[in-house]
């Protein structure tokens, strides 16, 4: 408390999960409008269109929320990657595994995400923050411009711009060289923009 | 794919991959079409870059991208500072010359800053000297930020220079008197540059001379008192001026506006930094302003006081410490002061004058500025003299004040010689009156023992109606002197006495005056903190009427006028005349002096806790955190200001539901008062109050607890029992017990609190809803619903008829009792949960 000015900061996100896995629903709070509708986004372009008719969006996102409360010292210990890299990691299993299980044609209500295994006192708030969470109607027109790019522009608008991740890091994740994936990342950014310009959502601001 | 596209993606590529910016013309090779089209894609790039969610890819870029204005060409990136970037350019059309642009920051409002600048350009465009860089053009860039286009000067900044090359002192004052001579020529052209220093002043080795080179003429006053965002709050001290060089009046509140000798002292500043090699006071202005017993001390004392770095100081100048010193001894030192004079009317009034005297001293003529006169030697005796520092402090301000010219608003506007010469007079007087009063030998200071200030008041009043009765105006400036300085210690019935006084005298002798309107104001704001409003009042009105009846509705003395009514009207209860009044205050400030400047710090606070009132939460919290961050930038991160003003955002937070944030304000205060304060300070216990409030809303209830404990402690011991905020704290941790299940204590708690709100509140006062809160809290905690929804019915009552059926604290008994309603399951209240739930959501929404 001696330097009053740093204090105001926005309290470090490690801090705020150790709270919220203790029970405190104001970090809970935080931390889902810090981080929700981001990862929703994300989530949701993972998907991809088709999967999102056969899977709850939110529920994945509840899921992914819940096992990231699970594996926090995981994240603690990991160092390099940005909280929002190590969610989307988190968040991409997660989509395979749902994706997998309803794939199997599983409708049985009794079986869904395995929220037991939640730490007590965070489950409920969870619940009723994560169906707070929706997405504006500028990010449904970045997401649907976002979803029409070929794949690989995508994948690495989604990993620079959603995750967080650094060129080398993203380099290492498709085993590519850092510069290759700034190129590919700049042609990205030229046809997303193309893409909303020529669908006049990008007038003047 | 067209043409546009492939370029875009050329220019996307160049920026992305090797952080450069391609320039949009020489991409388009003069095809207005893909011009066009391209800078529609580039902006479109910008949009996607700001829409997507994380803080974009421009982080890792190596630099930022050049500005892209149409004619010139942009080469590269020569500096960046508080105002903005600056860039070596090429000016193509209408003739081909090397420029510099100084690119501003985003967040100025561009048009005001365009218009203030068009206001200057034909007196820019005048100015034709050596050491002026010539400012040839201002636009906007395609992003909208200002610009300006100027001469390029490749050059250090002069203390640099003087450094590098080792000048010696006379070299020094040599290269000063040309940056004088360049300053009086912008100054006879009707431009004052308000921003001089070392980095504006930039020398050049020009056949072994150096000359100097005065940059951004004109551009200070272009960006000043325009802001349109929080985002450049925290660098308008860069922006407007730079604190360490800026006037005193530029941070005065009784100052209309800022004249050519401002420019005198920033330049006094920069010839004792150039002197010297550091600046005459560390920090800015108004942080000296709140120690007003500091002089400006002399060239040759700073550096004997500067131990062993004055030895590499005096190096660089050529010469050891003692040469130094005997160098500027003396006439120098006289030079520097007189520059540097807190009150520019005793300045030199131009800097062809400050020129003049060191050209004086080269010939070994005797200077005019002469040693500190009688006013400096009455500062002296009085800071040798004062008993304690903060009373002391109060003392010697006022009779600075006197000194200096008293009555603030002395009539600049018509500024006649003939007026300014029995100023002067008028000056001399009260200055040798007070001189006389405080030298003219004391026994007890005779023996050694200093009088008390109060002693020497009462000693300087009876003076002054015994031996000043034929000199009324010297009168009536030195009772108001006394009188504010027996305001300060808190004497209000003396105060007022001869704030009457003074009063009387100048209605008599200069009925039409801003003396006459000042001593009227003074008088009210005595009136007012003494609790006599109603006379107050009709003091203060008078004062405002006069006021106007004489100067311009945007000057300062109106905002002083209009923030007294306002605080008034705060006193009297009557809050939307008082927001109306003090939001008037603050939009002169802020249109004359600037959103950041020091002065506006309490009004914005001011201005918050009315709006708070009113209800606009989000309004009164931006207003408190732009006041927060000026007062911790002039008053340092543990004044007081700055844990009051904590604790009022973490209020504000508190009722905006932001209990996380409000947590943090108050731990903030707290630790500054614990540090600043005695440990039993009414103000330490505000804060315990409430952080665990704060805290027990956070669900911290273990925490809550022990620093609720902490406050009733206090304000049991400081304020008794029987103290409206005994009884809240008691309130407070009653309703926390009924959560920690000790329901039974809790309620004995909240009965003590309700018997001291009846008791002296009354019993209509809206204090007891909290108390029927708290009841309603501990009743549900037990499972009583019925007595929870009474309780709530009770509170809601009370607080529709004492606070309105609009107020934000009704919000929170009707969403409970709504919630209290649905748990009890009566069919008959569907009804009324049903208006209840409208109700809370209206008030939701509302926020």
């Amino acid at each position: 408390m001696s330097e009053p000015r740093s204090t105001s900061e926005p309290r470090d996100e490690f801090e705020l999960i150790r709270e919220a896995k203790r029970g405190s629903n104001v970090a809970l709070d935080r931390l889902f409008r810090r981080y929700g509708s981001r990862l929703l986004g994300l989530i949701r372009l993972r998907m991809g269109p088709s999967l999102r008719r056969r899977l709850e969006s939110q529920d994945v996102l509840q899921s992914t929320m819940i096992k990231a409360f699970e594996r926090l010292e995981q994240f603690e210990g990991a160092g390099e990657t940005s909280l929002m890299g190590w969610l989307g990691a988190i968040a991409r299993n997660e989509i395979r595994d749902q994706a997998k299980f309803h794939g199997r044609g599983a409708r049985d209500a009794g079986c869904d995400v395995p929220l037991e295994v939640m730490v007590g006192a965070a489950a409920e708030p969870l619940r009723s923050e994560v169906s707070r969470i929706h997405l504006h109607d500028q990010a449904r027109r970045l997401e649907a411009a976002i979803e029409a790019l070929e794949e690989p522009h995508r994948e690495m608008i989604l990993l620079r711009r959603f995750e967080e991740l650094s060129f080398p890091q993203i380099g290492r994740l498709l085993g590519k060289s850092p510069d290759a994936c700034r190129m590919l990342y700049g042609r990205a950014m030229a046809a997303l923009t193309v893409r909303l310009s020529d669908g006049g959502e990008l007038g003047a601001r | 794919m067209s043409r546009a596209r492939e370029l875009f993606e050329r220019w996307v590529e160049a920026r992305v991959v090797d952080g450069r910016t391609l320039d949009l013309d020489t991409l388009a090779a003069g095809d207005a079409t893909t011009r066009r089209e391209l800078a529609h894609l580039i902006a479109g790039f910008r949009a996607v870059d700001e829409a997507l969610p994380s803080p974009s890819a421009l982080d890792e870029e190596p630099r930022r991208p050049p500005p892209s204005l149409e004619r010139y060409t942009v080469l590269e990136l020569l500096g960046e500072g508080g105002m903005g970037e600056v860039w070596a350019a090429e000016q193509v059309t209408p003739i081909r010359r090397p420029v510099a642009l100084k690119v501003i920051k985003k967040g100025l409002d561009t048009a005001q800053v365009m218009l203030r600048f068009e206001s200057e350009r034909q007196a820019l465009a005048a100015m034709d000297h050596p050491a002026i860089a010539k400012v040839f053009d201002a636009g906007v860039t395609d992003d909208g930020r200002p610009y300006f286009a100027m001469e390029r000067v490749d050059g250090e900044a002069i203390t640099v220079g003087c450094d590098r090359l080792g000048l010696s002192i006379r070299e020094r004052l040599e290269l000063f008197v040309k940056v004088c001579d360049g300053v009086q020529h912008a100054h006879q052209k009707g431009i004052i540059h308000r921003d001089l220093k070392p980095s504006n002043i930039l020398v050049r080795d020009e056949g072994g001379i150096l000359q100097p080179r005065i940059i951004d003429f004109g551009i200070a006053k272009a960006v000043s008192a325009d802001l349109a965002s929080d985002a450049t709050l925290t660098q308008l001290g860069q922006v407007v001026g730079t604190p360490a060089y800026m006037s005193p009046e530029q941070a005065d509140l009784e100052n209309l506006d800022v004249d050519t000798r401002s420019d005198v002292y920033s330049l006094g500043v920069l010839l004792f930094e150039l002197l010297v090699g550091v600046r005459p006071f560390a920090e800015s202005p108004l942080a000296r302003l709140a120690r007003t017993d500091e002089e400006p001390p002399t060239p040759s004392s700073k550096i004997s006081s500067l131990g062993d770095v004055a030895q590499g100081l005096a190096q660089s100048r050529g010469a050891d410490v003692s040469t130094i010193r005997r160098l500027l001894k003396g006439e120098l030192d006289w030079v520097a002061l007189k520059a540097l004079h807190p009150d520019r009317s005793q300045r030199y009034d131009s800097p062809a004058r400050l020129a003049e005297d060191l050209r004086r001293t080269f010939r070994d003529e005797p200077v005019l500025a002469g040693p500190p006169g009688a006013a400096y030697q009455v500062r002296k005796f009085i800071s040798r003299h004062r008993v304690g520092v903060g009373v002391g402090g109060a003392l010697v301000l006022a009779i600075a004040i006197a000194v200096g010219g008293l009555a603030h608003g002395l009539d600049r506007a018509l500024e006649a010689e003939q007026r300014a010469l029995a100023e002067s007079r008028l000056s001399q007087e009260v200055a040798d009156f007070l001189a006389d009063l405080f030298e003219r030998s004391d026994p007890k200071a005779e023996r050694g023992e200093s009088m008390s200030v109060r002693q020497l008041l009462d000693r300087g009043a009876r003076r002054i109606s015994e031996e000043l009765a034929d000199q009324p105006l010297v009168q009536a400036r030195l009772l108001l002197t006394m009188a504010r300085s027996y305001r300060g210690l808190g004497d209000y019935a003396e105060a007022r006495a001869l704030h009457e006084r003074a009063v009387e005298i100048l209605q008599r002798e200069e009925p039409e005056s801003l003396e006459l309107a000042q001593a009227s104001h003074d008088l009210a704001e005595t009136l007012i903190v003494s609790g006599a409003l109603d006379a107050g009042e009709a003091s203060a009105v008078e004062s405002l009427e006069l006021r106007r009846r004489l100067l311009p509705e945007q000057s300062l003395p109106m905002s002083e006028s209009y923030n007294q009514l306002g605080m008034l009207r705060w006193r009297q209860g009557r809050l939307e005349e008082a927001l109306e009044m003090q939001q008037k205050a603050l939009d002169i400030k802020e249109q004359l002096l600037g959103p950041a400047d020091g002065s506006i710090a309490k009004l914005l606070n001011n201005v918050a806790i009315l709006r708070w009132e009113a209800g606009d939460l989000a309004g009164a919290r931006e207003l408190m955190e732009r006041g927060l961050a000026i007062f911790e930038r002039d008053l340092g991160p543990r004044h007081p200001h700055v844990a009051s003003n904590l604790n009022n955002l973490g209020l504000v937070a508190d009722r905006d539901q932001d209990y996380a944030s409000s947590v943090v304000y108050h731990r903030r205060a707290l630790a500054i008062r614990e540090e600043i304060l005695d440990s039993l300070h009414p103000d330490i216990a505000e804060s315990l109050n409430n952080l665990g409030v704060s805290l027990m809303r956070s669900d911290e209830l273990d925490e809550a607890r022990r620093v609720l404990e902490r406050a009733v402690e206090i304000r049991l011991e400081v304020l008794g029992e029987s103290h409206v905020e005994t009884a809240s704290s008691l309130g407070n941790l009653g309703q926390l017990l009924g959560r920690l299940g000790e329901a039974e204590s809790g309620r004995g708690l909240v009965e003590r609190a309700r018997s001291v709100f009846s008791s002296t509140l009354g019993p209509d006062h809206h204090y007891l809803a909290f108390v029927h809160l708290w009841l309603a809290e501990l009743d549900d905690g037990e499972g009583d619903l019925d007595g929870a929804a009474r309780h709530l019915q009770r509170c809601r009552e009370i607080r529709q008829q004492q606070l309105g059926d609009d107020n934000p604290l009704l919000f929170d008994c009707v969403a409970p009792l709504a919630d209290v309603l649905r748990r009890r399951g009566e069919p008959a209240d569907a009804d009324e949960i049903r208006t209840l739930e409208a109700l809370a959501a209206e008030f939701a929404h509302g926020d």
